[in-house]
This record gives structure tokens, sequence and C-alpha cells, in this order.
């Protein structure tokens, strides 16, 4: 990962924030490689909590580390504001920087619960906000082979859906180095470029069950990958596009609005309506994003991008 | 609810239909002479246009321009249609003059067709004898009008899209959507027909195919499939014509689009479901037309008698007839051998609509962002589409929004029951479970949702004669009269018409403006704020429609029935507590709502009344906490401050005091009455209409110290008697400081930390969600929220909120100590009875498939609590995979809800059931009632009377052990159940029972199972109860792991059980509940003497 080589300065200017870390090799590996100027520990529960502050009174590595008083649970857009003011990190803003040397953040995705922040992180990074407002920043994090499939899944695959193309818009995500992973999502990790496989090499039982492979993934935020006019549309046309796994472009073209289907029947060669959506290339999305905003008759956006969805179903049987 | 009964029919036929004789069906509604409103059943409604308001001299109201208000302003029509083109004041107008009335009535004679303020015609006469003798006159119209009015409020939630409908036959009238509807129904019918074709043919070619055994079928396997899918659903197709099915399906479509939120869409489940449940009816009515319409019309007019009513409480009759009307609608074997389940409904539903989805286009046009062109096409008028709600994907169906605009932009209210107005005449009296309060309309006394187990168990007890106090209760609930409170309305209608945001009253917002996105290469932080901005921007705007659109329906409906005599029918939910059935206005609503009405007669106020009206402005200032003589002085004190805003209320120059009051409009209301009786020389001799309102001191609590005997939390919640009223949560926030000093003294750091930001505010949710059994989490989470709101040191919240929660229910166990063991004793139970096993062989035994907890009221009323888990399954339509719920499937119990929901039910049944005994007991001494759960009104004169009753009935109910009745209805009611307990491994009876488990498998030749016991014990018990000594003496012989238990005498150590034993082995022992908590020393009979048990 050359970790050294990009945060040249780690003791000077890095700040590593640590989600819902357990105890690991990780935490410990880039507190003694990069000896950072601040580590952060965000725990995920009260009890996670009272083991990192037994362990700063104890463990002379950890005691460089401080100790959220919030949960990873809470991490919200404007999560680092506190941290940032109490003086634990300072973090610089470096959009025109590859990688932001001044904050990485070490993350722990394992399980459905930190399956659910990884998500609202990679939202966060569509929309530039929290660690991402100040750019091009790293994460590293643990997740289980069979999680990540849905983030690095290839063209043409039914697991590329609406996270992965969110995810490939506005950053780079792939794995570092993995355990022999479950057979169904073994040719998701066939020739990975730079990942190394263990072999014969179990990480710590306290990452993962017996029967769960785990791996480190690096997701690098890059949100001026694509030339975009109307991100908020993408989102919404990505959205829409991917409500359905492996369905006819065509078909899923209907359900950006009335007439929709029609619209871009005659806007669009027939090679690309016969596609699936996970056929799909980021350019060919972007295309399609533009025709939306040009069709004259495109449902009104202010409904579709910021309106409450909240329908409410009614039972087929209900008295009135 | 009607089926429709729609045919196409051409604009001739529609004009013919006009005077149709069956249309005339109103004719026979008055005894009087002259024309009918027989043009009722097609009067002109045009979605296109608003109805006219009705001339009753009040302001007009600036209506929001919805679907759903034309809805109500046409509903409203019926009120003038009631009085019969004139002819009705005409008679009126008669017998007030022969009776020499003393009145003017030269203002009716010549406008005869203009709505009749009674109210104040009534209040002009001197005497209570002649305003009661006008009553009477006034009953003699008022069935006759009430049955008008009712047609109508039928008609306009139906006859608007039949009416639609039959123009739409004529393209030449000027009804845009109707001429849309034209054409796609054009469309739409022969895409039916080639349906019903195409089903005809896999009918005649997959059936014998399957038939022959043959392995070569020419079809493909997708057309195989396809075919088979259709002889699904495609039998439906043939049970209408095909002109029928399209209008269903295009109204259908149409109406439940319209009516959900045109940005949200209907979702498709709900759509497709509707869709096949019309379809449904619409057999089921042409069958009973079919079969033998003269039959039928006998045997619905017998079924109105009284005779009928009585014949049918024998369960021998019910029976009989049950049988002869399930014959008479199921009818002929085409339907006999189709079952309507809910898969083939949504087969057929999304059938139906995927056609819609094909044929109906509209004219749109738009402006292209490219050239700047207008530009026209024909679009679809609807689209399926997927909307993300709660991180699942479900299936929509919207309008395309340019003809949404078309139908009124603004959110239109699907729960809006225009069907169900305020009464003008007394309701039905309830005489039984199906058969009372509107005259035309089918009402159920109890709201059951979709409890089938409900239904039965009121059935049954309604047949037994058994709800008959309950009934009785309802019945005087019911025939309350009330009128519109003119003097509020008309302010009220001024602040509307302004437009302004005043008070509760929304302000208009006419289109929704969005602030400019940021500019390209904008920041993440930029971008977010400007998401957030329209986001919130887009929510406000949608809120205030919303909200202004429910008040618009409701001050339409007031302003509709100004002058008139109003009845609320009333019914109850699953726990007995009543509710007024007119859903959009009744004295339930918000305080808007609740200063809109007053009592129809009025009393003389006395000392007493003018006493009681004082402490009533007073409470509803919000200064409820003083004693009685200081809230009366409070008033006496700022009287000239009350006169000041009843002279002119919208006064801006000044803050008046009406606008301080916690309950602002009801206060404005009462001081106008107030004013009005310091008008005359003597006020006590004014005659008042003004509700009066005396409400509990949390009132569950009240019940649960009664019920513990709790003698310092009686005190708390005012049972027993004081010089000052008690306030609850002020003891309990006190008993919290004292608590927090204490731990300050020894330097806990958490009490540090709040000992300044303790106060009744902090603790009041918890303590009156302690009533309704919230979880340690969820009382956590109120006092995190608290803390949030007072700006606290977010960073301490997870921790302070923990200790104050802590101490919180430390202080409220510690006053209510009974009632806790209590409320932990009914929980318990509960979980007893849902994880309890049915000895009953005849369904999959499933230890997990449990039952219900039941309970009779005092007053006789079953409760059945309906928490059952939810069932869905997947249906594969032509539309899209749609997920539904049967509601008629048998599902397991929801244990967990059951457990937790009883504590709270079983209070809130009895507060239902000092409800019920409370105005049964007014109502025989004469006294106008009115109830809003634990807050019950009369008038001012009245209110030393019924405080009175409530203390009497209180004590009635409470002196009888509850908790032992329970308790003993429990042991007797699930006494054949099995319950699964943990123990431990050396327990005797564990020892015994894996012995006779031994025996048995030794004689079964295998492992016995669970299902093994269960069958066993069933069948000893049924040779025990067989009265043949042979087969007694053989289940005497039988060995089960019941029986083992039954020999050695064996019951539950519930203390063991209670002290988390949730590990072990498991072993099912006979139903049993551990013994009730003692009771406290509290005595119930002085309650009869606290002033301030209700005040």
């Amino acid at each position: 990962m050359n970790l050294k080589e990009t945060y040249k300065d780690a003791d000077q200017k890095l700040n590593v924030v640590n989600l819902c870390n357990p105890v690991s090799s990780l935490t410990f590996a880039i507190q003694d490689h990069l000896k950072p100027k601040n580590h952060l520990i965000v725990p995920n529960s009260r009890s996670a909590f009272n083991i990192w502050e037994k362990l700063k009174d104890t463990d002379p590595v950890c005691s460089d580390f401080t100790l959220s008083k919030y949960y990873s649970a809470s991490v919200n857009n404007n999560f680092l504001n506190l941290p940032i003011a109490d003086g634990y990190v300072d973090p610089q803003a470096q959009p025109d920087k590859k990688v932001n040397d001044t904050l990485l953040v070490l993350g722990n995705f394992r399980g459905t619960g930190n399956q659910v922040l990884f998500r609202k992180l990679l939202y966060f990074n569509t929309l530039g906000v929290c660690f991402f407002a100040f750019g091009n920043v790293k994460m590293l994090g643990w997740m289980y082979c069979k999680d990540v499939c849905k983030y690095i899944a290839p063209i043409g695959d039914a697991k590329r859906r609406n996270n992965t193309i969110l995810g490939e818009i506005y950053s780079d995500i792939k794995v570092i180095a993995y355990e022999e992973p479950e057979k169904k999502v073994e040719r998701y990790f066939q020739n990975l470029p730079g990942a190394t496989k263990l072999t014969g090499y179990r990480l710590s039982k306290r990452l993962a069950p017996p029967n769960e492979a785990i791996c480190l993934v690096e997701f690098q935020s890059n949100q001026n990958k694509y030339d975009m006019d109307y991100p908020e549309v993408v989102h919404f046309i990505v959205k829409k596009l991917y409500m359905l796994k492996s369905s006819p472009v065509a078909h899923c073209l209907a359900w950006l609005g009335p007439g929709a289907q029609e619209y871009f029947a005659s806007k669009l060669p027939q090679e690309l309506l016969n596609k699936h959506n996970n056929d799909l290339t980021i350019e060919e999305i972007l295309h399609i994003t533009q025709l939306y905003m040009d069709w004259p008759f495109k449902p009104d956006l202010n409904v579709e991008l910021y309106a409450d969805h909240n329908i409410t179903v009614y039972n087929m049987d209900e008295e009135r | 609810m009607c089926p429709l009964n729609i045919k196409i029919c051409s604009k001739e036929e529609l004009t013919s239909k006009i005077h149709d004789p069956q249309l005339k069906q109103h004719e026979h509604l008055f005894n009087g002479e002259g024309t009918t409103t027989a043009e009722n059943g097609a009067r002109n409604f045009d979605l296109n246009v608003t109805p006219e308001v009705i001339a009753n001299n009040i302001e007009e109201i600036r209506s929001v321009s919805s679907t759903g208000l034309k809805v109500v302003r046409y509903s409203l029509t019926g009120i003038v249609d009631g009085f019969n083109n004139g002819q009705f004041q005409k008679e009126f107008v008669n017998i007030l003059e022969t009776r020499k009335f003393p009145l003017d009535l030269s203002e009716i004679k010549a406008n005869p067709t203009k709505a009749v303020n009674f109210f104040e015609l009534r209040n002009k006469l001197p005497t209570i004898e002649l305003q009661d003798e006008f009553d009477e006159v006034m009953d003699l119209f008022a069935h006759s009008r009430e049955k008008v009015l009712e047609m109508s409020t039928l008609d306009a939630a139906r006859a608007k899209w039949e009416y639609d409908f039959e123009v739409l036959k004529d393209k030449t009238l000027p009804q845009s959507i109707g001429a849309y509807l034209h054409d796609w129904l054009v469309r739409l019918v022969p895409l039916i027909e080639k349906e019903i074709k195409e089903y005809n043919f896999a009918r005649k070619n997959i059936e014998s195919f399957e038939r022959s055994y043959s392995k070569l079928c020419k079809f493909s396997k997708f057309d195989h499939d396809r075919y088979r899918e259709k002889l699904q659903y495609g039998p439906f197709l043939t049970l209408l014509k095909p002109e029928k099915l399209a209008t269903i399906v295009l109204l259908e479509s149409l109406k439940c689009c319209a009516t959900s939120d045109i940005h949200k869409g209907a979702s498709v489940g709900t759509l497709v479901s509707n869709i096949g449940k019309y379809i449904e009816m619409e057999v089921r009515s042409e069958r009973v037309l079919k079969n033998d319409i003269d039959k039928s019309n006998h045997f619905n007019k017998i079924k109105q008698t009284a005779e009928y009513r009585k014949f049918l409480r024998s369960s021998k009759a019910a029976k009989i007839i049950e049988e002869a009307n399930r014959e008479l609608v199921g009818g002929g074997k085409e339907t006999e051998s189709l079952h309507w389940d809910s898969t083939s409904r949504c087969k057929l539903g999304a059938c139906l609509l995927s056609l819609v989805l094909q044929v109906a286009k509209v004219d749109v046009t738009a402006v292209d962002p490219k050239t700047g062109e207008k530009k026209q096409a024909l679009a679809p008028a609807f689209f399926h589409t997927y909307e993300l709600v709660n991180s699942g994907k479900v299936g929509v169906v919207k309008l395309n929004h340019r003809f949404a605009e078309k139908l009124g932009k603004e959110r239109l209210n699907q729960g809006l029951q225009t069907q169900y107005l305020p009464m003008i005449c007394q309701p039905k009296p309830w005489t039984t479970h199906d058969d009372g309060g509107y005259l035309l309309k089918e009402s159920m006394v109890m709201r059951t949702k979709h409890s089938i187990e409900q239904k039965a168990y009121v059935k049954a007890a309604a047949m037994q004669k058994r709800l008959d106090k309950v009934f009785s209760g309802l019945n005087s609930l019911g025939n309350t009269s009330w009128a519109v409170n003119k003097d509020v309305l008309n302010v009220i209608i001024k602040v509307w018409n302004t437009g302004e945001e005043f008070l509760e009253i929304p302000p208009i917002v006419d289109e929704l403006v969005l602030p400019p996105g940021p500019p390209k290469g904008a920041s993440g932080a930029e971008r977010w704020k400007h998401r957030l901005d329209c986001q919130s921007k887009t929510n406000e705007f949608s809120k205030y429609r919303s909200m202004r659109c429910d008040l618009n329906y409701r001050l339409e409906i007031a302003r509709g029935l100004v002058g008139e005599r109003l009845f609320f029918p009333h019914s109850v939910d699953y726990r007995g507590r009543a509710y007024p059935i007119p859903p959009n206005f009744n004295h339930l609503g918000n305080d808007v709502c609740r200063s809109l009405l007053v009592f129809w007669k009025g009393k003389k106020l006395g000392v007493d009344g003018l006493r009681w009206l004082k402490i009533h402005i007073c409470n509803l200032f919000g200064k409820d906490k003083i004693p009685l003589s200081e809230r009366e002085a409070f008033v006496n004190e700022n009287i000239d401050r009350i006169l000041e805003s009843v002279e002119d209320p919208l006064n801006s120059t000044k803050k008046m005091m009406w606008l301080e009051a916690d309950k602002p409009w009801q206060f404005l209301a009462a001081s106008i009455e107030l004013s009005k009786a310091l008008k005359l020389e003597d006020p006590t001799e004014y005659i008042s209409h003004q509700p009066v309102h005396q409400d509990g001191t949390c009132n569950g609590l009240q019940h649960y110290a009664a019920l513990g005997g709790d003698t310092v939390g009686a005190q708390q919640v005012n049972l027993i008697p004081a010089d000052r009223p008690s306030d609850v949560y002020s003891h309990v926030a006190k008993s919290v400081k004292e608590y927090v000093e204490k731990d300050c003294a020894e330097g806990r750091e958490e009490a540090i930390l709040v000992k300044d930001i303790i106060t009744r505010k902090l603790v009041k949710q918890t303590v009156m969600t302690s009533v309704y059994g919230v979880t340690y989490v969820g009382a956590r989470a109120q006092i995190s929220k608290r803390l949030k709101d007072i700006d606290y040191d977010e960073t301490e919240i997870a921790r302070v909120s923990k200790y104050l929660t802590d101490l919180v229910f430390k202080s409220i166990k510690q006053a209510f100590k009974g009632a806790h063991e209590i409320q932990d004793w009914f929980a318990f139970a509960a979980k007893m009875i849902s994880k309890s096993v049915r000895l009953d062989p005849d369904q999959n035994v499933d230890v997990n498939f449990l039952s219900s907890v039941i309970w009779t009221t005092p007053l006789g009323l079953p409760v059945v609590q309906p928490y059952r888990e939810i069932k869905s399954k997947a249906v594969t339509t032509s539309v899209q995979n749609i997920m539904i719920t049967d509601p008629y499937e048998i599902k397991k119990v929801d244990a967990r809800k059951q457990a937790s929901g009883f504590p709270p039910n079983f209070v809130h049944s009895l507060d239902a059931t000092h409800m019920l005994m409370s105005v049964n007991e007014c109502a025989s001494r004469g006294l106008m009632f009115a109830s809003v759960h634990d807050s019950y009104w009369t008038h001012a004169c009245d209110v030393t009377t019924m405080s009175a009753i409530l203390r009497e009935q209180f004590v009635a109910l409470h002196t009888k052990n509850l908790v032992a009745r329970l308790k003993r209805e429990f042991e007797v009611r699930y006494k054949d159940l099995l319950m699964e307990i943990n123990v431990t491994a050396n327990d005797p009876a564990y020892v015994a029972v894996q012995k006779a488990k031994e025996q048995m498998t030794a004689k079964f030749g295998r492992k016995i199972t669970m299902k093994d016991e269960i069958l066993a014990e069933f069948e000893r018990r049924r040779l025990l109860s067989s009265g043949d000594p042979f087969k007694i003496d053989q289940g005497k012989q039988m060995v089960t792991t019941i029986s083992v238990l039954e020999d050695m005498n064996y019951s539950v150590d519930f203390k063991t059980l209670n002290t988390g034993s949730s590990h072990g082995p498991r072993m099912l022992v006979p139903f049993q509940l551990p013994d009730i908590p003692e009771r406290g020393e509290f005595d119930v009979n002085v309650v009869k003497e606290s002033t301030y048990f209700f005040s």
C-alpha cells in the first residue's frame, strides 16, 4: 500500500479516525507503522468504549489513542466538527492532491450493522460531506468477502447494482488482501489487480467466525473522476435503473416517468436498450442522465428528488 | 361498502335514467307531497367544478382546491336536499304556526329553499318547554332528512365516479377527464375481450393437453407458462361484461391514484387488490339481482324490522338466516366453483391494471429545456415505478403530474370518509352488534380491524344479550345533541380566509418554490445544505397543504351544518373505548373542532353553573393545578381581559388573553358564553349551551392506584380528598430530585451533572406512559429527547439519561408499588397465555401457534387482543411481484405484543367501562353527557351532579376485586391449555415426566415429540369426559406427561420461574397463573369525597 510513502509526514499531520474497530492488528499496525499525529478511536458501543478505556490505561501503545465520546452509529454528515473543535483531530482540505495525507479512516465494516455504516459513508462520499469534505480521503476497512462483491462487481455481473455504480463514480475501491473466499463468491477475487491472497493464513478469530472469509478493502475517494452537471439527477437515475436486479435497460427506463420508455427508445441505440442494467457503463449512465435532463416531459424533479416518499401500503381488505 | 352498479348508457339513456323509477327511491322518504330529490342519483357532480356552498349567512370559506373538498361540499348539499325543494320548510312552518309558536317565520316563508338556522330559531323561544316542543316538531322530519343526507353522502363517495363514467359516453360534454375516460374505455374494452379470448384458448388447449398426459406440448415453455397463468385469473374475467370490467378498473385506478398523495403514488399491491375486490363485489351484487330481485328485496325489507332483529338474536334463527343469506349471495354454480382468494384478486387486478397502463394516454404540454420551444405530446396518464420505502422497494402507480394537475394539485386525503357526516336525527339505537348508528349505512358496534376472533366474540355476546349496558351507553352518547358554535366559527373563518398562519391554523402556501441549486463544482457541504433546504421546504409545503386540507374539510362541514341539530353515533374500539363514528368533524378533534361544538339544548346556569363555567375557563387557560376557589378567583381577577378577548378577538394591536391560553379556541368559546351570561342582569339566569369538562388526573394511574390499593399513588392522582389538587408529575420530579441530592452528597458524577435540570416536564412523558407499559429503552429515549430539547451536552446524554431513567422508574415504583406489581402480574399472565399450547388435534400443532389474551369487561364486553404476526406471501402478476397479507388467514399470535399490550389495554377497558357506567347513570338522571375518554362533558349547571356520578361509578367499579375476577376468568377460559416452562433437570416433576416420556417412547417405538405429548393428553381428556364408564376407565389408565403431574398435584413454582430460570429443560404443564399481588390499604370509597378526582 506504500502507506509510508503516501503519508510521508504522518507524525506531523496525519489524523487517523478509527471507526468501530475491534482491538485488531490493523489498528496497532497503523499506529506502529505510521505513528500518526492523532489517532481517534470511535467505538461502536458502550462496551467497546469501556474496553478501549481499559486498554488505554494498561497498554502503552494504546495510550496514544484518543477515545471518542461519540459512537460510530452516530456518524453523520458533520461528524468531525466536534472532534476538530475539541482538538482531537485537525485534518486539512486537499481537493487537488491524489490522496489526502492529513486524514486516513480505518473501519470495521463486517456484519449487517457495519455494512449499513459503510453504505452511509459511501453515500456521504457521493455528496462530499463528513470525512470526504476534506477531499480524496482514503479509507481502509475490514469486510466479509461476500459483502465486498457488491462494490467490486464487474460489468455484467448480477451484483453490479446502485452501490457498485455510486462507488465507481465517486471513488476507487480495491481489495488489498483477502482470505480464501467462499465458493459462491470466488470469481470476484480472481485476477484482482494488486490483491494478495492470504493462503494458509487465518486472520484473528476475533475478526470473523470460522466460516466467514474476510478481506481488507481500500476505498479511495475520488469525487472528480467524472465531470457531472447534475450529480443529484445521476443519483436519481442510478436509484431507479437499479431498482430490480438484472433487468433489461428498456424496461428499467420506463420507471423514470410517464412515457420515458418511448422517449429513450427514440434517443438511445437499440444495442444499449437491449442490454441489462448490470451491463451499463458509467459513461452510458451519464449519457442517459443528460438525455433525461433534455426530456421536456420528465416528471417534476423537485418532487422526485426531494419529496418524502413514504408510501402507505394499505391492507387489501381494510375496513372503511 | 356499496357495490358499483354501473352500465354504459348513451346520453339519452342518461337523461332517462334521471327519471328512472329506481332512482326515485328517495321519494318515499317524505310523507308530504310534491317533488322529491330523485335527481340525487345522477346529480351533476363534476370534478372540474367545485359545488356551491350552502347559503346560510355564514361567510364563505376560502377553500383549498381539492377533490376531497368537492366531495365534502357535494355531501353537504344533502342538507339542503333534505329540505325537499322547500316542501319541508312549508310543512315545518305550517306546524309551527298551527301550534302557535311565538316565532317570526316570515323569512323562512320568503326563502323556502334556503337553509334554516334551527338553533337560532329554537333559542328565540322563551321557555324550555317550548324549546322541547320545537324539538318534537323537528323530530317529525329528522329521519326523512337524515335519509336524504345519507343518500347524498353515499352518492358523493360513489356517484361522482359513476357520473364521470356515464358522461364519458358523450365526448361532447365539457368534461376533460370524462373525455379521456371515454377514450380509455373504448381502447380498453377490446383488450379485455382479447384477454378473455386468450383465456378461452388457453383453457381449451392447455387443459386438454394436461388431461391427455401427452408429453408433447405444441407451445414453447414460455407460452405454456403464460397460458397457465391466464388460467388462474381468466375465469374471473368472464364473470362480468368487458365494459363493466373496464369501467371498474379505470375508475378504481383513477380514484386510488388521485386520493393517495400525487407525489407518492398508489402502491401497486393496494391498487390491484382494490380492483379485484370491487370486481368481486360487483359480481356478487349482480348475482343477488339475477337470482331473485323480488325475493331479495323482500328479504332485505324484513331484515330492517325490529321483529326480525329479535328473532335474529336466537342462535338457531341466526344459523338459518346465515345459510339462506349465503345461498342467496353464493348464487349460481359458476361463483360457487370460483374461490375469490387474495391471490386471484391480485392477479385479476394486475392483469386489468397492466391494460390500463397501456391505453390511458393524455395530452400534455411542456417546454423543451434545450430549445425553449413549447412541445405537445400524448403521454401515459399513469406510470409504474418503484420507490424506496424504509430501505425496501415498493412498486407504485403514479399519475402523470401534468394530468394530476387537472384533478387538483394538493395531497388528497384518502382517509376522508364523507359518507360519515354527523347525523341530523337521533342515531338508530344499537340493538345488536351490527345494527345501530346510521339509518342507511351499515355500521358495526365494534371496530375490529381484521380480527375475526373479536368479531365472533362480540357477535356471540350481543346474541346472548350481554352487551345491553354497552349498547345503552353508546345510545346515550349518540343521543347527545349538538350544534355548531356560530360565534367561534365566524372568528375562525375570518382568520382562515386571511391565509396567514394563526395558532394551529396553517398558512396558505400556493407554490413550492425551491432555492436554486448550487453551481457546478460546489463543495459537498454546499450541495448537502441545498439538499436539506429543499427537503425541508418540500416537507413543510406538503405538511401545510395537508394540514390546511384537513382543517378545510372540518370547517366546511361545520359551516354546512350551522343551525342544525347534530348527533354523533358512537361505536367502540376493541377495548371498549367509545368513539364517534363521523371521523372528520366531532368533539374528539383538536382544539379548533372542540371549540366549534355546543350542546343543542341549553340549561340555566344557576349559581353553581356560573362557578363551574369560570373554573372551566381557568382550566382551558392552563391553570388546572390550583384549588377550585383559586381558579374561580383567577377568572374574576382577569374578567376585563377575558371580556376584551370576546369583544374583539382578532384585535392586532393588543396581545389578547385568549391567545395565551393552553387551548385558545375552546377558551374563546367558553369566554363568549361567560360574557353573554354577564350581560344579563342576573347571569345565573343565562341559558348555557357550553359543555364544561371534568378531566381525570392521569386516569390510567387512577385506575392502577385503585387496583393496587396504593395509598401514596392514590394521593398523587387525587383519589384521596385533599385541599389542593396533587400533581403526580411534580411528585415524581420531587422524588427524583431527592434521590439526586442524596447521590450528589455521595459525589456521584451523574447526579452532579443533572442536579439543576430536574423538572416536572422532564419526567412527565415517562410517568404518563408508564401506565401504557413504556419499556426501559422507550423511557430512556423519551428522557434523552427531552435533554436534547433543552440543549443538554450531547456527550453526556447517554450517561445521564440512563441514570435519570433509573430514578424515574424507581420513583414511580415507590409511589405505585401495588400498581406496579399488578402491572407485572398482567404482563406475566399475558405472556403465559400467549405462549400456551391448545389441545387441538385438528390443527397442525405448533408450540408457537398460540392463544390471544381475551377478557370480559365488567359490562360484559369481550375484549380480544388482535396482535398476530403479519404473514405476507408473494404473488407474481403481470405488473410486478406483489406481497400481500390475507387478513383472514390464520396467523400465529405475536406473543411479545400480546404481553406488552395487555396491561395498558386492560386499563383502557376499565376506563371505558367507567365512562359507560357513568353515561348510563347520567342519562338516567337526565344529564347531557359527552366524553373524550377520560374527559367528561356536561352542562355547567350539571357538573356537580355529574361529578358525584363519576365518583359513585368509580367506587362501584373498584369495590369488586377486578384483578381476582380477571384471574378467575383466565383460569376458566384457558383451563384446557398447556404451558411450556423451563425447569431444572433435578426437579422431581421433570424426572417423573421424563419417565413417562420413556414409557411413551417404548410404546410408540420412537422418540416422542411435543405433538405426541399433546395428542396423548387430548385423547386422555376426551376419554375422561366421554361419560362412558369404560372409556373413562381407559382414560384413567392412560399415562401422559400431564397425568403424571396431576398425580403429583404439581403446581408451578412461579417464584423460580420469575427469577429468570429461562435456561434448562422445558416441560409442558397444565395452565396455571401465579397468585395475584396483595392489594394495598387504600379504601376506594374515599374517592366519593375527593374534590380533585376529576376536576
